[in-house]
């Protein structure tokens, strides 16, 4: 049997390697996207488990509060709690060290004696230590780093480290340094270590802390001491153990993984076409050996196995490559990934890979899974065969028109799954459901393909025969008859021109409604911030820089922005305090229902609070409704004036009044950002430069305009979509290979017709034209079908999975460029697709395929 | 007496030498590094000549007022109140105990910090219970900075604390508490004899030299009752207690290694301390010395000529690796005393590791002898310091 598939299909596969290597290839970009996304995603979780917990060390329990922290008096409440066993205090600052070393730090205030009971930090030897240890303890902005970070920078102790923090440019000197080990090892060694005087001090927090971490005592039950504290302290400060924390963001994490694995399901599916044609090729290509091993007596199960075969080797070549590629494209996606973790919920520097072999196995089995499953039909269909079957060729088309009703059944059937499907709730916060119904979509178009392929073809054969003459009307004629091959071909363009049109409808009706948003909530002329601001971090600008501000010429009045990350229970969302009073006047809030103004009025004059619709959403609350707020005055309840659309942030968010924050937060008096309205006389460029002139050397302040504001929302925007456009030229690819090979199979097929048609006088130029033709029109059918199919899948995407998922409104908007620009490329493609199997059937010798007869 | 001062005799080259040894290891934990913070610090004392205009000395015609000294003098550098005792219960089980409370200053007191955590003072405490019948001894330390008043000494009136382990002085009551259920104190002791002032004039002095010295006194004698937690059981003890307090900013010279420090109580009332600080070439410092104090109350101090201690045994330390003396003969010929201490269990040494990673040996010992003719037995105290130096890296 080995020896026999060696000779059968080897010898095949080796004939035509190039078409096995673009089979080979479909199969691989399926399974590199889906190898590449998992790995880069889990490695960027790794990287960010591993820092969580380096940096946790031992502690069980930690307390954290809200953006500004909390009063430090509470360390002594929790010290001496019942069921404390150690406590300790720690600040935490991301910075930025400044130019040239241009790289974020984690710095910590840590106390070294209460400490030591959680984290192991090591100093490593050096000539001058003894006395610089004292002094890391004693003097003001003494700093360690760790080894590594010094060595790539070339610092030495007793060298000064300039950062930046918001605003704020500080200096410190280094006084020690770290071994790469526990807690320093984290964030690959970008962590600074200071005295936690020092870091009040430095940081200007004297009397607040971050977080304070614990251990319990020996026996002491985690429930009962959380709600022990929990009603020691106020209500914006939460104990929870830090594994519970690693958690909820894993949680997050993987919903964002989750939307990006499904697009590579769509490359698999592709990819499925992808064998089916090539084994279909394979079977047809050798229908005459088939029926001689038949006739000299080869079993039917041996010849499903022979294909079976070929199927499993092009899986097994496609794994290995395509888990290569895989591990080649994680490596480029880490880099994006840990960035979209870092900038929604901690500083992570991902720089290796951590391989699994689940997912490897998983991605190979795919693979392999495709392959098979591609090449189940025909090979099912070549064991069928009939010894003196093999010799016509119209039969097995006819089988396929008498299943025509069967098929196009199923596919509605399928089809109708899939809309019950689209209309069930998340699982778990997971649109699981909706998934289900892209692939039920997608599986009922390419079931009802033929029927359709039939259909088009029908209504367009007058019109065809009209335009191209002759050549047109055999071209539509021979595509309606070889059915079985080329709906296979067209379902898999299909397939992809469906995904590429819907992702793209949803990445553009999202973007227009961005635009439209950024346009009605940026009002401000010019916008400022701290210049140092990383992930989380909502560090003030300095409070002399905003009471400057309205001497400034030009002025007419300031938003002053206030963000402080709160807990809304257990969703972390954010509170953005702004001055209502001047919103009201010079911008808007896009809200859902409700005057704009009316509803900003009661926020200001009764104290109500406006939240995004993703957070309304996701506690299923609406206008009108009371919602809790922790705050360090107590919970406060307050009534919900109005819903508003906002794109900023996946968790949700929270409007506010100065007036009203204060009246609950009296302690906290940071500006995160400043929006300046000017005169409209008035130069910005002319404002700017007379902010940075006043500002001096100590601070540092982004600055940015109007229409950069916007820009930048926009440039944001596009790199997160990025990695949807590269997958969307992979499906691409991959169909095209489809197109090529169905042209080249049906070319195959048709060297009997071709050789007649030549016989009773076809020019060379006449066959190439109507094959050029069949692949155009093959071309313009998949993309009628890709459309319709497009345009559902984006309704699914838009109002199912992204509403489940994301929480987002997306307005739906069909750009029509974008149709007119795929048909274009979809006809080039086909056209230049066509073009080798086109010359390769001019080529054909007459009497040499006529010889058969 | 006590530990810390180990380190000041380290001079410049030492220290290096000490630190590199530390680091065989590799890194530095935590612990060693306040350990070295330490040895810095009071190396500054006695190189930096700029300290001694902010920290006060402790100088001859000291005048003592007592329960006012009693209290914490954050004008000098290093502060420590010390308590030894031995425990009974109803029973007749016998414990022992040490409970020490340190205070060091980092910065002068007139310096002043924005924020709470800026170190001032440095508070230890070290406790150890010693039980006999078990043949086992177990020690505990607490560390802090004395941020938001978690840790701290009063100067006003007597408490000092870290965290919930403190000692106060209530009217004329000291009340000591420190440790948990499995291991703890909570004891009240009175004083049955006047303070003894140690010295001469108000100062004891630790070497030659103008201001190496410290003010030191003794309570030899408080009746002490209260609760031993051990392992897990609570026990109504009683017994008798010592208390020492001592207070200086520069006390030792960089030639002494360490010393061997002795507290006697006898049966006849009559109380016996002896210190004896050693130099690096093994020889006595010509400052060791002592005080007898009699049953009434009165002392007399003892010169170092007056006495002698002689070791009678040795111990090695499987966790240090250090080797002690274990047991010894005092003898006061003048006085007609002759005593032999014997540990009461082998293993009583502290090896520091949150705190200052300093290995010492402080263990409670039983004492027979004679005394002006007649058979005396007690129960006494021995501080052995130093003798960890060349086994450094093992810590």
């Amino acid at each position: 049997m080995i020896r026999l598939w060696r000779w059968f299909c080897l010898r095949h596969l080796k004939s035509y390697k190039g078409r096995a290597f673009l089979c080979l290839l479909g199969v691989a970009l399926g399974v590199a996207v889906f190898v590449g996304i998992k790995t880069a995603a889990s490695s960027a979780l790794t990287s960010f488990r591993d820092t969580v917990t380096s940096l946790a060390g031992s502690t069980q329990l930690q307390v954290t509060g809200q953006g500004n922290g909390f009063p430090e008096d509470i360390y002594a409440t929790v010290a001496s709690a019942e069921g404390i066993r150690a406590a300790t205090p720690v600040m935490e600052f991301n910075v930025l060290a400044t130019a040239p070393l241009n790289e974020p730090l984690l710095m910590l205030g840590i106390d070294v004696f209460s400490d030591q009971d959680f984290r192991h930090y090591d100093f490593v030897e050096s000539a001058q230590s003894s006395g610089t240890i004292l002094s890391f303890l004693t003097e003001p902005g003494a700093v360690a780093l760790t080894e590594k970070f010094a060595q790539r920078h070339g610092l030495k102790v007793n060298d000064r480290l300039e950062i930046l923090s918001g605003a704020k440019r500080l200096t410190f000197t280094l006084r020690a340094l770290l071994k790469l080990k526990g807690p320093a090892g984290a964030l690959e060694g970008n962590v600074a270590l200071v005295d936690i005087a020092v870091a009040q001090e430095a940081f200007d927090r004297s009397g607040r802390l971050d977080r304070i971490d614990l251990l319990l005592e020996k026996g002491a039950h985690t429930e009962t001491v959380i709600a022990h504290l929990q009603k020691l302290l106020p209500a914006d400060v939460r104990v929870e153990s830090p594994q519970k924390r690693l958690g909820r963001i894993q949680e997050m994490v993987d919903a964002y993984r989750l939307n990006l694995l499904a697009l590579s399901l769509i490359a698999l599916f592709v990819g499925i076409f992808l064998v089916f044609n090539a084994v279909a090729f394979a079977v047809s290509k050798r229908r005459y050996e088939i029926a001689m091993l038949r006739v000299l007596g080869t079993q039917r199960w041996q010849i499903l196995g022979l294909f079976l075969g070929e199927a499993l080797l092009v899986g097994l070549l496609g794994a290995l490559l395509g888990v290569g590629l895989g591990l080649v494209m994680a490596k480029l996606a880490l880099k994006a990934m840990s960035q979209t973790i870092s900038e929604l919920y901690l500083l992570v520097r991902a720089e290796s890979l951590s391989l699994s072999p689940l997912i490897i196995l998983l991605g190979a089995g795919t693979a392999l899974g495709v392959a098979l499953l591609g090449g189940l039909a025909p090979s099912l269909e070549a064991s069928r065969t009939l010894p003196n079957e093999a010799l016509y060729r119209g039969s097995l088309e006819r089988r396929l028109h008498m299943n025509l009703g069967k098929l196009s059944l199923v596919g509605a059937l399928v089809l109708g799954l899939g809309y019950l499907c689209s209309r069930q709730p998340p699982v778990q916060d997971l649109p699981i459901f909706g998934f289900v119904a892209a692939f039920l979509i997608l599986s009922g178009f390419s079931f009802l393909a033929p029927a359709s392929v039939l259909l088009v073809n029908r209504s367009l054969s007058s019109v065809f025969s009209r335009l191209f003459k002759l050549e047109g009307q055999m071209a539509s004629r021979y595509l309606g008859r070889s059915l079985n091959r080329s709906s296979v071909a067209i379902a898999s363009l299909m397939t992809a021109l469906a995904m590429l049109i819907s992702i793209s409808i949803l990445i553009l009706s999202f973007r227009q409604t961005v635009v439209e948003w950024t346009e009605q909530i940026i009002a401000a002329d010019l916008y400022i911030s701290p210049a140092g601001r990383i992930t989380g971090q909502r560090t003030g600008l300095p409070s002399e820089l905003v009471e400057s501000l309205p001497k400034l010429p030009g002025f007419v009045a300031m938003e002053r922005l206030t963000e402080t990350p709160i807990h809304i229970r257990d969703v972390p969302v954010l509170l953005d305090v702004t001055d209502l009073e001047v919103k009201e006047t010079f911008g808007r809030i896009m809200y859902r229902h409700g005057s704009s103004s009316e509803i900003m009025r009661r926020c200001r004059e009764q104290g109500q609070i406006s939240i995004s619709e993703v957070l309304a959403n996701r506690l299923a609350i609406e206008e009108g409704d009371e919602l809790e707020l922790p705050t360090p005055s107590g919970v406060q309840r307050l009534v919900i004036a109005g819903v508003f659309y906002d794109y900023r942030t996946e968790g949700g968010m929270v409007i506010m009044d100065r007036s009203t924050y204060h009246r609950y937060w009296p302690d906290d008096h940071r500006y995160t950002s400043v929006g300046l309205h000017l005169e409209s006389a008035a130069d910005p460029e002319q404002v700017r430069t007379l902010i940075r002139r006043d500002l001096g050397r100590s601070q540092e302040v982004f600055i940015t305009s109007n229409r950069e504001l916007r820009q930048e929302i926009l440039r944001i925007f596009d790199q997160t979509f990025a990695i949807t456009y590269a997958l969307q030229v992979i499906a691409i690819i991959v169909a095209i290979f489809g197109i090529v090979n169905t042209l080249i199979l049906l070319v195959s097929e048709r060297e009997r017709d071709i050789g007649v048609l030549k016989a009773v006088g076809a020019t060379n130029r006449q066959v190439q034209k109507m094959t050029l033709l069949e692949a155009g029109l093959m071309g313009f059918i998949s993309f009628i079908l890709g459309s319709v199919n497009g345009i559902l899948l984006s309704l699914l995407l838009i109002f199912v999975i992204n509403k489940q998922s994301f929480g987002w409104t997306i307005q739906f908007s069909v750009p029509g460029a974008m149709f007119a620009k795929t048909l274009v490329l979809v006809l080039a493609c086909a056209l230049v697709a066509g073009f080798f199997p086109a010359r390769a059937a001019a080529g054909k010798n007459v009497s040499e395929v006529m010889r058969m007869e | 007496m006590n530990w810390w001062c180990t380190g000041g005799q380290a001079e410049k080259s030492e220290k290096g030498k000490i630190v590199r040894q530390c680091l065989k290891l590799g890194g530095w934990p935590v612990g060693c590094l306040v350990a070295v913070m330490l040895l810095a610090s009071l190396i500054t004392v006695v190189h930096g000549q700029e300290d001694e205009h902010t920290f006060r000395r402790a100088l001859p015609g000291y005048v003592y007022r007592f329960p006012a000294d009693h209290a914490a003098h954050p004008e000098f550098r290093t502060e420590w109140w010390y308590y030894t005792g031995h425990l009974t219960t109803e029973k007749g089980r016998n414990f022992g105990f040490q409970l020490t409370f340190f205070r060091h200053a980092l910065r002068p007191p007139s310096t002043q910090s924005q924020s709470r955590w800026a170190i001032h003072n440095l508070y230890f405490i070290h406790f150890a219970i010693t039980d006999e019948k078990a043949d086992r001894y177990r020690f505990q330390e607490k560390v802090s900075r004395g941020a938001l008043n978690m840790a701290g000494a009063d100067p006003e009136s007597y408490h000092v604390w870290v965290q919930d382990w403190e000692v106060r002085l209530q009217e004329k009551r000291h009340r000591l508490k420190a440790g948990k259920k499995d291991m703890g104190i909570d004891l009240t002791l009175v004083p049955a004899k006047r303070a003894v002032i140690h010295g001469n004039n108000g100062v004891s002095q630790k070497a030659v030299g103008e201001g190496y010295a410290s003010h030191y006194y003794s309570l030899t004698r408080m009746q002490t009752t209260g609760v031993l937690h051990w392992q897990g059981n609570s026990y109504e003890v009683s017994g008798q207690a010592w208390m020492d307090h001592e207070f200086g900013s520069n006390q030792l010279r960089d030639y002494q290694v360490g010393w061997d420090w002795f507290s006697v109580q006898l049966n006849n009332q009559t109380e016996l301390m002896l210190y004896i600080i050693r130099h690096r070439n093994g020889q006595a410092d010509p400052t060791s010395s002592g005080t007898l104090i009699h049953p009434d109350g009165s002392s007399e101090h003892l010169l170092l000529s007056t006495f002698q201690v002689e070791n009678l045994g040795s111990w090695r330390s499987k966790k240090s690796g250090t080797i002690y003396p274990s047991g010894w003969r005092l003898t006061v010929p003048g006085k007609k005393l002759e005593l032999q201490l014997v540990p009461t269990v082998k293993d009583q040494e502290l090896t520091t590791r949150k705190s200052t990673l300093v290995n010492y040996w402080e263990g409670s010992v039983r004492v027979t002898g004679r005394f002006e003719d007649k058979d005396v037995k007690g129960r006494g105290y021995v501080e052995l310091t130093g003798y960890d130096e060349e086994f450094r890296p093992d810590i």
